[in-house]
């Protein structure tokens, strides 16, 4: 979350629902994208959303700095989603990270202009997301979503700093190699 | 140039009445009592809107002339009522009471029917008198 965002968190804490509704309104959508693409199920999703927001209220002492709101309710949906997947057996994965150097996305500014192949591209771009590792996967929406902080994604997945960095940068990496050899 | 969170954001954004409905859950249940003055507030406000305000003035006369008649009758009942209401009565009062109730008790004699005289008694049998006695009485 941008520094200069005015959350009004110090509101939440007197329990104002208005300032809670402002909250979650400005979450929503992002905190919904990243969930969903990581259980790919949209009621499972929209479940975890609504928990993640019940707990928030709950446990909002537990928050220490008002200016990581973003990131801790994203660690509380993260804790969610984690769940789901023990409950979906599919928390065994495992996924061999490799090192490389990537610095960005495939980006419009190689893309033809035209708005059919654009939305091809785009549907390309999503289904290549699909196919990373879920804790690459997670690292990389956290990153592009909300544009956490290296810190922040490593507080909302519960890993270390180093981890958060590899993950990260062999998301990228495995995505560019992805985009470079699509058919 | 579209970024990938624009990206995402855009695939997703269908889902925003879904998730205008769970915040909405979400807030139902955790601030259950917030919502039930603003629907009681809204009552009134709807009440007022449809009740008083189109027909503003009869009400406000309708008010004004309960106000006279509750003032007036305030007037009223403040004047008729006696000043020393709780004291003990004075010694003037006493006589004229005690005069008050001579007064009355006359005046039931004068109004009661005259009794009824009783009826003569029989002539008393001379013989009665010439019972023997079986012994004298001392």
């Amino acid at each position: 979350m941008p520094d200069h965002e005015q959350q009004p968190v110090h509101e939440a804490r007197s329990g104002d629902p208005a300032a809670w509704n402002t909250l979650f309104q400005r979450f929503q959508l992002p905190l919904y994208s990243f969930v969903v693409e990581l259980v790919r199920h949209e009621q499972a999703a929209l479940d975890i959303v609504q928990e993640s927001f019940t707990a928030a209220i709950r446990h909002l002492d537990s928050l220490r700095e008002d200016r990581r709101f973003g990131s801790w309710l994203f660690s509380i949906a993260h804790q969610r989603v984690v769940q789901h997947w023990r409950r979906e057996s599919r928390a065994a994965q495992v996924f061999q990270e490799t090192d490389a150097e990537l610095e960005t996305v495939p980006d419009d500014r190689e893309n033809p202009r035209d708005g059919l192949v654009r939305r091809e591209r785009e549907a390309e771009f999503f289904a290549l997301l699909e196919r990373l590792p879920e804790p690459q996967r997670a690292v990389l929406l956290l990153h592009f979503v909300e544009d956490f902080s290296l810190e922040e994604i490593a507080a909302v997945t519960d890993a270390n700093l180093g981890t958060v960095k590899s993950r990260l940068h062999y998301a990228k990496k495995a995505l560019r190699q992805l985009w470079e050899n699509r058919p | 140039m579209k970024t990938p969170r624009d990206l995402l954001l855009a695939r997703h954004h269908p889902a925003t009445p879904q998730l205008d409905t769970v915040r909405a859950q979400a807030l139902a249940a955790a601030f259950p009592n917030a919502r039930a003055p603003r629907r009681a507030a809204a009552r009134l406000r709807d009440w007022w809107q449809e009740l008083f305000w189109p027909a503003r003035r009869a009400w406000l006369g309708l008010a004004a002339v309960w106000v006279v008649i509750v003032g007036s009758h305030l007037v009223r009942s403040e004047r008729g009522r006696p000043e020393n209401f709780t004291g003990p009565p004075t010694p003037v009062l006493r006589q004229l009471l005690r005069e008050q109730l001579r007064l009355r008790a006359e005046l039931l004699d004068d109004l009661a029917p005259a009794r009824p005289t009783p009826a003569p008694a029989p002539p008393i049998d001379p013989r009665r008198g010439a019972i023997s006695r079986p012994f004298p009485i001392a």
